[in-house]
């Protein structure tokens, strides 16, 4: 008898957390275990990283692929593992430190969390489009229960808003599931990969328009994210900071994952999914420069980033998918960072309007300035880390000649300039007011989480060979159809 | 009060053009499901999982593919069941104060009632046993088992306005049955023999098929997948049950609303 780590303890470990909540409320050890459980995985994440740079971890569960449920553990999916955990062990820490919202460190908040996380980690490692949609339900029933949980009238308004919206995408994406096992027999992606060329044209169409849809409302692509800024605004803080973290980033993962491996040639959609990324860039941000509630603004903003990243990932060449990725990373550690600012905020000021927040850098100045870091690590200037990924992703363009992404990529900056440095000068104007009394509760501790975002969007601005190995691995093995097909299936396609 | 408005008002057009859309929708997916699902392929993975069940000697196959080859995906359902639970024990925790009370609790449940449940309970009680049990051998198994004996008690608690479920008592049971479910997974994970998740590591011969004790591992997991399903389903009736307990915060809220 030996222990075996393998991939299938991201999944397994967090599930029987969970199921033992009981334990933990009466041992009064639910942050901690929280927290300890997203750090363990993350450095058993970081302790893989060298047997996953050689060969990808293949595990089978129950019955070897083609028929059973296998895990692909590759270069991507423990780059999006290691991401998860340590967004959420930063969340968790937040939180754990955290004097107020109370509501967020009883049992239901923590098993939720505990299973958006562990949903997620499920999402990007299976290797089987069934077990895929019940990863996606475990993800979703978690993420619409944790809009509501502060159970005001606009959480609930928000949980509710997200089940109806969350629940249509479901559907699509089950149709498209049940359209692709009638017509191949399949389950196993790599399997229904290599069927998916004999169908018939309209049947590929139809199938890929479902799941265009189905993905693209749960990742927050343009025309179907007009619901993102109320669910934003709704739920707490310290929930979206993993919204946007964490969930959005694992259904992106899962549409381009699906679109690789799927098509033979992914340029046949390369066109479709660049506007699409494009659209809900160029839309998000002009959107934002309008919003004058912190929460929405952030909304926007992160569905901007969001578009940025399917722009580059859909390009499908293997520079900008590499700086794509990056910019994923940084967009997480960004937004983890600005939306617990915002729940630090909401502690002091009763609103985030834009009128209501003057003067913040008086009572808040430690706050106010990780805002400023943030802001310009989201714009992309040196020596953040957003910088360079966005040059990545401009020389990945600029490479191939292909300009017209540039420029727009560059005019959303802009325009991302114009309103972040709206709230930086409100926040630094100055006020006849008198500074507020701080209120009870609020330390220094409480920042510590964030100090360790913005020390990593340094370090990684400064030193991003730190990281260029593996994310030139991860894009390799995102784009690598036949490579993945061998693995899995031992046959050239 | 209706009466009075007009028409346009009463039935809201945008409403009803969603609705037509919808069915719309709803046929077409029907047609393209039906035409192909006549024909279906033969060579799908669903027969070759018929073709091996031999090996697990479950002598139900759909349980073998539900809890041996598909397990981790039926791990999963579990799972959102759990969460579904968990989310709806959250909101109706403490009862929102400001919804009609379902029912009056402290009313007299009428006699057909009280003397059917008194019929109806142990047979229930034991056909859901019965079905969780054998879900190895007959067509069943602990979701469906699980969810019987969960109306039982409901029945109970509708006749009974005394009679309560724990939910104390019921979160131990539940934690027990699905931690367990995780460690008979990461026992096959630890026995070199099978070396893989939910791997059934206990001797299953196939001489033994068609007996109640036969399959390994297959009907353990289907009774901790029955106790779990139970008792949730349980916990989510009692929650619903449960609207006249009142914390000032939640009435406010709901009343907002």
């Amino acid at each position: 008898m030996t222990l075996h780590f393998t991939p299938v303890w991201f999944i397994a470990v967090p599930l029987l957390l969970a199921f033992l909540a009981p334990l933990w409320v009466r041992w009064r050890l639910l942050m901690p275990v929280l927290f300890s459980a997203q750090v363990a995985l993350f450095v058993l994440a970081l302790s893989w990283l060298p047997t996953v740079r050689i060969a990808p971890i293949l595990e089978t569960i129950v019955i070897a692929p083609p028929l059973g449920i296998h895990l692909h553990l590759d270069a991507i999916a423990l780059l999006l593992v290691a991401l998860f955990s340590f967004a959420g062990a930063i969340v968790s820490a937040f939180i754990w430190l955290d004097n107020g919202a109370a509501h967020l460190r009883e049992r239901p908040a923590f098993i939720l969390m505990l299973l958006l996380i562990a949903g997620s980690n499920g999402m990007v490692l299976t290797g089987d489009i069934f077990n895929l949609y019940v990863f996606i339900e475990i993800v979703g029933v978690s993420a619409y229960a944790l809009a509501a949980i502060r159970r005001d009238k606009t959480a609930l308004e928000a949980g509710l808003k997200y089940v109806i919206v969350g629940s249509v995408a479901a559907i699509f994406i089950l149709f498209a599931i049940v359209l692709l096992y009638l017509q191949t027999g399949q389950l196993n992606i790599a399997a229904l990969a290599q069927a998916f060329g004999n169908m018939p044209a309209q049947m590929q169409l139809l199938i890929g328009l479902l799941m265009l849809i189905g993905l693209s409302i749960k990742a927050e692509l343009f025309p179907f994210n007009f619901w993102v800024p109320d669910i934003y605004r709704g739920s707490d803080p310290e929930i979206t900071a993993l919204y946007s973290g964490v969930l959005v980033k694992a259904f992106l993962f899962v549409l381009f994952h699906l679109t690789f491996i799927l098509l033979a040639d992914p340029t046949v959609a390369r066109n479709w999914l660049m506007a699409l990324g494009a659209i809900t860039m160029i839309v998000a941000e002009l959107v934002a420069l309008r919003q004058n509630d912190l929460r929405r603004m952030l909304a926007y903003s992160s569905l901007g980033q969001v578009g940025l990243i399917t722009l580059a990932l859909a390009f499908a060449s293997e520079a900008t998918t590499a700086g794509a990725l990056f910019h994923m990373v940084n967009h997480t550690l960004i937004k983890v960072l600005l939306f617990l600012l915002a729940a630090l905020m909401l502690r002091q000021y009763a609103s985030l309007k834009l009128t209501d927040v003057h003067g913040l850098s008086r009572t808040m100045p430690l706050a106010a300035g990780l805002f400023v870091l943030g802001a310009l690590a989201v714009l992309g200037l040196p020596p953040f880390s957003g910088f360079i990924s966005k040059l990545w992703i401009l020389k990945g363009f600029a490479d191939v000649q292909t300009f017209w992404p540039v420029a727009l990529i560059l005019t959303a900056a802009l325009i991302e300039a114009g309103y972040y440095f709206r709230w930086i000068r409100v926040f630094y104007a100055p006020t006849d007011a008198l500074p507020m009394a701080k209120i009870e509760g609020e330390k220094t501790l409480n920042y510590a989480p964030l100090l360790v975002i913005a020390g990593l969007l340094i370090v990684l601005g400064v030193a991003p060979f730190l990281l260029e190995d593996w994310l030139q691995q991860a894009a390799q093995a995102l784009l690598g159809r036949e490579a993945l097909l061998n693995a899995v299936l031992g046959v050239q396609p | 009060m209706s009466r009075r408005l007009p028409l346009r008002k009463r039935f809201r057009v945008h409403t009803l053009l969603l609705i037509a859309l919808c069915g719309w929708l709803l046929m077409l997916h029907l047609t393209l499901l039906l035409n192909h699902g006549l024909d279906a392929p033969s060579n799908g993975v669903g027969d070759l999982y018929l073709a091996r069940n031999s090996e697990t000697a479950s002598a139900n196959a759909v349980t073998t593919v539900v809890v041996s080859y598909r397990g981790f995906d039926t791990l999963g359902e579990v799972t959102v069941l759990f969460l579904a639970a968990t989310g709806i024990g959250m909101l109706f925790a403490g009862g929102l104060g400001a919804t009609p009370a379902l029912r009056d609790r402290n009313n007299h449940p009428n006699e057909v009632m009280v003397t059917g449940t008194r019929l109806l309970f142990p047979a229930l009680l034991l056909l859901g046993v019965y079905i969780v049990l054998h879900g190895h051998l007959s067509p069943g198994g602990g979701f469906q088992g699980g969810v019987i004996v969960a109306t039982a008690f409901f029945l109970r608690m509708i006749a009974d306005p005394k009679f309560n479920l724990d939910h104390a008592q019921l979160g131990w049971v539940e934690s027990f049955a699905g931690s367990g479910f995780v460690l008979f997974g990461m026992l096959g994970l630890v026995f070199v023999t099978t070396a893989s998740f939910l791997g059934n590591f206990l001797p299953h011969p196939v001489a033994a098929m068609g007996q109640l004790v036969s399959a390994g591992v297959i009907p353990l997991i289907y009774l901790l997948v029955g106790i779990k399903v139970g008792a949730e389903i349980g916990a989510i009736f009692q929650d619903m049950l449960e609207a006249d307990h009142d914390t000032p915060v939640s009435a406010r809220a709901a009343e907002e609303l």
